[in-house]
């Protein structure tokens, strides 16, 4: 039997790699308190473990406050990796619903639902979420899953209409629709499942391009606000002490891309397989 | 008695073609016959077909079907006249989904309409496939494991699982080598036998229809330009459309 695509994704190297980084981050990321070596928030002597460089004490050194840089990066991960899982899960359900109302609904469905895209699509997301932070002040995790989740459903809904409207026209929904199958019987049991893989590497996608917003928002201080450690806050600690610090800057910046990367690689990847896929029919 | 399909006026547009792909269609379908529509590739025989079942709304005209206004239908009306009323594609790659398998891809109709529970609907879909020249065990594969033929094997025994009495046959042989067709057009006979169902049989080429069609309409340019019993067509083709299309079958000099 040929492999469908998430078969195709699962014998595929690169894929099982990136796969792999993500999975472990994440389980750092929920086992950080019992993991961590140290308090993340524990500033245990503020001048003779300041600074410190990576050691067998502090694999990842201190930072200026004496904390301990690989406890806060795995506290890090848990917010971090937390914020942006949520906002990639709330914009790719949100896209991924109006996309497919729009096509399904048509009429004037569809010509809200595209003119907002069209309207929303053209503002630069990072400007439009630093204005609304700066107007309601600091935010908790959750207003900024909400804030990030709910300005990054566009391109999702996108693809989604689109791919739904070429499956419309295809001859097993046209079957589908003779036998008199309902339009919600048609997205569950047809469209939904077609569109899957598209909705998978636009959701690898929205996680590659959240999580640095996420690192820029806490860089610039308008994200997560200390002593809460997020990989972007981290950075930020560690700007003063760039020639002299490397590894407060380091560490954060490696976290990101790495999980960036694999989210990259894990949207390429599943490309790919979709492709093989389309030809092996 | 009343023809079961009667076609009166009927236009179909498409806005961002701003053209008419039918142009005011009239015609009848008798009960038990097989009633032919031939034309060139874009003269409009796809789009009607699939009017006449409500897969594209027409700008114009009047569709009734055993003697109801098909395009009035609504709620249980309508329901009920997709049960009655079933269609087979062209191509058998694009016409059945590639992620379900075939056993949950004839029981589909079978679900929709609740027509029966869970046991019995295998056994009903293991003697469909049966009915199509497949075998049972091919319920648990999925599409792509079967060649063209046997592909549309499975569309034909998806239509026939909601017990239709009418079939649109769109263009549903004319993506099989001649072999399969003729086969596939065998069992097209033998199926019309059984369960006395009625036919509209979309080809674009004259010789697939000859031998079963009882009438055939010529279709060019969104227009039906010549309706004739098969015999007469062959024999005395008036209309240079319905000329061409002879013209255009191979046959062996003698």
């Amino acid at each position: 039997m040929a492999a469908n695509t998430w078969q195709r994704l699962l014998a595929d190297r690169p894929a099982r790699i990136a796969g792999g980084v993500l999975s472990a981050a994440a389980i750092a990321a929920v086992l950080a308190p019992w993991i961590s070596p140290y308090d993340p928030t524990l500033q245990p002597d503020p001048v003779a473990l300041r600074l410190v460089a990576p050691s067998w004490h502090h694999l990842f050194g201190t930072d200026p406050f004496s904390r301990d840089v690989l406890s806060r990066i795995l506290h890090g991960a848990r917010v971090s990796l937390g914020v942006a899982a949520g906002a990639m899960l709330l914009s790719v359900t949100l896209g991924a619903a109006l996309g497919a109302l729009a096509a399904v609904m048509g009429g004037w469905v569809d010509s809200i639902v595209s003119g907002l895209v069209d309207v929303l699509i053209a503002m630069p997301r990072l400007l439009v979420v630093i204005a609304l932070v700066a107007t309601f002040g600091a935010l908790s995790p959750w207003w900024l899953i909400v804030l990030i989740g709910g300005s990054g459903w566009l391109t999702t809904a996108r693809i989604v209409r689109a791919e739904f409207r070429d499956h419309l026209q295809r001859e097993y929904v046209l079957a589908a629709r003779a036998l008199g199958a309902s339009r919600w019987r048609l997205v569950w049991r047809h469209l939904l499942p077609a569109v899957a893989p598209q909705v998978a590497v636009a959701a690898a996608l929205a996680l590659a391009a959240v999580i640095p917003l996420e690192a820029a928002l806490s860089f610039v201080g308008l994200g997560i606000q200390p002593p809460l450690p997020s990989w972007g806050n981290i950075l930020l600690d560690g700007t003063d002490y760039l020639t002299s610090a490397w590894w407060l800057v380091v560490f954060p910046i490696a976290a990101v891309t790495l999980t960036v990367g694999s989210a990259l690689v894990l949207a390429d990847r599943l490309r790919t397989a979709i492709a093989g896929e389309e030809r092996a029919r | 008695m009343t023809a079961l399909l009667e076609v009166r006026d009927l236009v179909v547009e498409y806005p961002a073609a701003a053209a008419r792909a039918v142009d005011g269609v009239s015609f009848d379908i008798e009960r038990g016959e097989t009633f032919a529509l031939v034309g060139e590739s874009g003269s409009g025989k796809t789009s009607l077909g699939r009017a006449i079942l409500r897969l594209v709304a027409p700008a114009a005209g009047r569709v009734h079907f055993d003697g109801a206004d098909v395009l009035a239908l609504t709620g249980d009306a309508l329901r009920q006249f997709r049960r009655r009323a079933q269609v087979v594609f062209q191509d058998p790659k694009a016409s059945l989904d590639p992620r379900m398998r075939v056993g949950d891809i004839v029981r589909e109709g079978i679900d929709i309409h609740a027509l029966l529970q869970r046991p019995s609907g295998d056994l009903r879909v293991a003697h469909l496939l049966e009915e199509v020249g497949l075998s049972a065990s091919d319920a648990s594969r999925f599409p792509h494991e079967f060649s063209g033929g046997e592909r549309q094997r499975i569309a034909i025994a998806r239509a026939l699982a909601v017990e239709p009495e009418f079939l649109v046959l769109d263009e549903a042989v004319s993506a099989l080598d001649v072999l399969v067709r003729q086969q596939v057009l065998d069992l097209l006979a033998e199926l019309q036998a059984r369960r006395a169902l009625t036919y509209l049989f979309i080809a674009h080429d004259l010789a697939v229809v000859e031998r079963i069609a009882t009438r055939v309409a010529v279709m060019h340019q969104g227009r039906i330009v010549e309706c004739a019993p098969t015999h007469q067509l062959f024999s005395a083709p008036a209309s240079p459309a319905a000329q061409a299309l002879l013209a255009a079958i191979p046959r062996i000099p003698w």
